[in-house]
Order: structure tokens, then sequence, then C-alpha cells
């Protein structure tokens, strides 16, 4: 279950095997923003998907864990420790609306970000590269 | 309001023909900071992160990376941190201050080397000058302050006064603070956090250093750019590599350079090396018979056309290379002209840098092991996480060494530590 995150060690899960990146830009739009979760129990988690891929969960209580996000495929991840946790991402996450997900542990929770990145814009090779 | 001339000419040009993109950035715990958008003011684009300063003070982030660098990567209300280059230039800045900046600059005249126990009228005079109670003996007291001295001046730690460090007198202490003060304002605009894992190259000792958990973990050569043609210095975020990849060659470097040895070696020259014409920038661009270019005309700037070389063993960006996407064309890459790596200074490219250990560096970027190439020209492949990157050119770096504290001073190659007057716009 996602809020058990916060219960775990934060620095091991930082150093974590890398996934694979299937998508360049799916997922884009919540690096370096905070996704507020709520749980079907109620509990809430906000998750601050950080920009380098370094995530930071924190509960209303004050407790904060780290964990390493990714795309995988069609999938958004957390992984801390051992224990990853994955949800279908379906398309650009919209600042304010909220989105239901159910995650590879079969947890119900409702996502809200509180902002996300515009669209990347590709840097066009105009310049080359200088060598 | 004051505008600063912020990019070298040949970077200069090149971004002028892009659209003006705005950019509203600050780097939160920089209370002093300017932040203009540097480039839209000179109605060039990307925009760029500008300090105060005399327009050397500047550090390149494309804007898409620039709230991921600076905000990004903690989360909002984190404790304040402060970067280790700004932490310790601040340290070592303060230091000086308090040491040697307001003491009598009086100017000393060359002699025979002193040391524990000599005496006489110079004697007297470096007492003065290094801020010591009057005598004509050089004592214990003395000694230690010469010590300290050498060591702040980037001379080696010795009780000698020497030639070296009657020089270093002689330059007086607004020398070496400005250097300090310019280091300093360089570190102060690099995010306070600069990530748990990150890259550093700094230009002027020509190394590449991997950062985890702010330990070096790596590090090995590299080579950077010429004066003629600096690298500049800049902080983004790597994103992906390219394996097999074509060496897209600068409009201005074809110009200056390559379409000459074009129009000189011919279709020979262009067989030899792997180069060829296309018609454009785009993804659909066709390869042209060279034969159909008019290369003077290219020459004169009067025609356009894009060269790109061929993956293969002379390729001048080698096997791969690591792309952080910005409109300046700096990359860090492989490279064929290996040899460069054993040199002392290594200051040989166009501005891009090349890694001794291509390799060992992907690995490290991709969390364990470097992919291997399909065979696929130009194969890009993601990382699973941006990594930052920080290229800095800092020529003060304090080190503190059990009770020794000293600061090391490297070339200044590009000649970014003399004052310069501000450019002012109309």
């Amino acid at each position: 279950m996602m809020n058990r995150f916060v219960m775990l060690a934060g620095a091991a899960a930082m150093t974590a095997a890398a996934p694979a990146y299937a998508d360049n830009h799916a997922g884009e739009e919540l690096r370096g923003q905070t996704v507020d979760m709520m749980f079907a129990d109620g509990t809430r988690n906000s998750v601050f998907f950080g920009s380098t891929g370094v995530a930071t969960i924190s509960n209303t209580t004050g407790q904060s864990a780290n964990a390493n996000w990714f795309m995988q495929g069609d999938q958004i991840c957390l992984r801390a420790a051992s224990a990853t946790e994955c949800w279908d991402y379906s398309g650009r996450f919209a600042a304010g609306q909220s989105v239901s997900m159910t995650s590879s542990c079969n947890s119900a929770s409702t996502w809200t970000a509180r902002n996300v990145n515009a669209p990347r814009q590709r840097v066009a090779p105009t310049m080359g590269e200088r060598g | 309001m004051r505008r600063v001339n912020v990019l070298p000419r040949q970077w200069a040009s090149a971004v002028k023909r892009k659209n003006v993109r705005m950019m509203a950035f600050k780097k939160p715990f920089f209370r002093q900071a300017i932040v203009l958008v540097g480039a839209g003011l000179l109605g060039l684009c990307p925009s760029i992160v500008l300090a105060k300063g005399d327009g050397a003070s500047t550090i390149y982030v494309e804007d898409g990376d620039a709230a991921l660098l600076y905000e990004g990567q903690l989360p909002p209300g984190s404790e304040s941190v402060v970067n280790p280059f700004e932490r310790d230039l601040a340290a070592a800045h303060a230091r000086y201050v308090v040491e040697w900046s307001d003491l009598p600059q009086v100017k000393v005249p060359s002699g025979s080397d002193l040391s524990l126990g000599s005496s006489g009228a110079r004697v007297a005079l470096l007492r003065q000058r290094l801020g010591l109670p009057e005598g004509r003996s050089f004592d214990a007291e003395m000694e230690a302050r010469v010590r300290l001295f050498r060591g702040m001046h980037g001379l080696s730690v010795s009780g000698l006064i020497d030639r070296a460090m009657i020089t270093a007198l002689n330059r007086g202490a607004g020398h070496y603070q400005r250097i300090i003060q310019r280091n300093l304002d360089y570190a102060s605009q690099l995010p306070s956090y600069l990530g748990y894992r990150y890259a550093h190259v700094d230009i002027t000792n020509q190394r590449l250093q991997l950062i985890e958990d702010g330990r070096v973990i790596d590090e090995m050569a590299v080579v950077a750019g010429k004066p003629a043609t600096p690298t500049p210095v800049m902080a983004g975020l790597v994103r992906h590599a390219v394996l097999s990849p074509y060496w897209n060659v600068p409009t201005d470097l074809l110009r200056k350079t390559y379409a000459q040895r074009i129009i000189n070696g011919g279709s020979a020259y262009l067989r030899r090396t792997g180069f060829e014409a296309l018609s454009d920038w785009s993804d659909e661009a066709r390869v042209l018979p060279a034969s159909s270019v008019d290369w003077r005309a290219v020459e004169r700037g009067e025609s356009d056309v894009r060269l790109r070389q061929k993956p293969g063993p002379g390729n001048g960006m080698g096997k791969v290379k690591f792309m952080f996407p910005n409109a300046l064309g700096i990359y860090l890459h492989d490279t064929a002209s290996k040899q460069l790596f054993s040199k002392s200074e290594r200051l040989f490219s166009a501005g891009c840098v090349r890694v001794e250990r291509p390799e060992d560096f992907g690995a490290w970027l991709f969390n364990g092991q470097m992919p291997q190439p399909s065979g696929a020209p130009e194969e890009q492949v993601s990382l699973p996480y941006p990594v930052p990157i920080y290229i800095t050119y800092f020529t003060a770096k304090p080190i503190a060494n059990g009770d020794e504290f000293q600061i090391i001073y490297r070339d200044d190659f590009y000649d970014l530590d003399r004052p310069k007057a501000p450019q002012l716009g109309g």
C-alpha cells in the first residue's frame, strides 16, 4: 500500500536499481511538483515528485520518507527499498483535477496534482554540437 | 535599466534567430540576486539566469531546466541548504578579509630569501605588511604568519619568504579578494541543493567528478573549450545519451573552418571524414550531393547547409554523446582523440566537453550499465532519471587540511577574473 511508504527509510531508496524509461514525456508534468493522494480508508499522503527522480512522501502527522519515482511503460511507479508500487498512467495530470487510480497492489486512491509543468518544448537541433 | 551583454559573440549570433521566451525564475536563498530575463532584454533566447555582477558572473541555464534544478529537487519548504562551493568560498572570503584585507599594502622590495632567524630592515617592513608587531627579527610568530599567507595565496606552505611570496604580497589583498569574490558570485548562482547525484565539470582543472550523497565516487579527465571557444559556465539536466551519434557541425564552425576544408579537399575529404551535406535541420532533411552545394557561398554565409559527420571511428562525438538539451550546442561526449587526455592542460575543444572514460560515465548515469548500441545511427536512450550537471569555472578552491587552511588558485584561462567594464545597452 502506498501509505506504507512513509514508514520506509529513504536514503537506501535513492540508490535503488534503475528501471527502464519508456516515454520521454509521460509524467513530465509532475516532475518537481506535489500530488495530494487520498486513499479509500481516508489516509492522506502528499508526494513530491522531485525533478531528479527522488520522491518525498509525507503524511498528515509530519512523517516523511524518500523513494524513487519513475515511469515504467504506461505506469508511474514509486520504489522504496525493495517495495515497488505502480499506477496506470492514462494521460497528463491537470492542476487541481482529481484522478482515481488503482495501484499494482490493488489500492484505490485519488490523486490531485497541486500544480503541473507546462509541456516541455523540444530544443530544436538548430545549433548542432560544438564538438 | 542596465543591460548586460551575457553571451560570448559566437553563441549570441546563433541564439538571436530564435523566438524570445521569458522566464521568471529566482533562486530562493539568493536575496541579492538581480534576476533578469537577460536574454529577453537583448532579444535573445533562451532566457538567462543572470545574477548581480559585471556580466562575467553569469551562469547559463536552459529555461526548461531552471525551475527543476533550483526549486524542483527538494519539496517546498525544505530546510535551507547552501551548496558546498558557496559554503566553502564564503568561509574563505570571510577568512581572507579578516586576515589580510585591512593590513598596510606597502610595497616590499625584492631581495634575498628570508626565513626564521633573519633580521634587518626588510624583515621590519615585512612584519608591518603581515600585520605583526613592530620588530626586526624573523621569529616563530612571523614564521607562522608566513605559512598562513603562503597557504592562502596559492603558494607552497612553508616558512620561507621567497620571490614568489614577495610577488604575491605586492599584488595586494584586493587582487586575491576579487578572485575569491568572483568565484563566490559564481558559486552562489548554483542551486542551493545540487542534487543527491550530480556530475560536476570544472573547466579550470579539466576534470569531471561524479558526486553521490556529497561524496566524489569517481572522477576523470575531460577536454574543455579553447580560450577562443570557451566552454560556458552552465547548469542543466542530462536526460539522454545518443549512441553511434552523428556530429552535427554548428553553422559558425562550418563557415569558419569546415567549408574551407571541403573546398580544398573536395569529395575525397568528404569520403575520408564521413561528412555529408543535408538540406536542413529538420528530421526529414535530405542528403544532398556535395557537388550541388556552393561551398564558397556557405563559407561567406550567403548559403546555408547542414553538415553532419556519420557515425564511425573518426566521428567527432566518438561512440556516444550525453545530452542536456540546450541551445548553445554544448554537450559531453566521447572522442577519437584519446591522446589529449594525457596532457596536463586540456583546452582543445570548440566548447563541448570530451570525456576520458565515457563508458564509466554512461554506466553511472544509467545506474549500473551503459546501454549497448544496436548499430542504428543516432540511437537515443533516455536516462532513468535526469541527472544534474554543473559546468563551473572556479579559479579559487579553498582546502581545509587540519590546522592548515589553503586556497588553491588555478590559471584563469578564459580571463574571467580580470575586472571588466559593463557594456551598457541603449
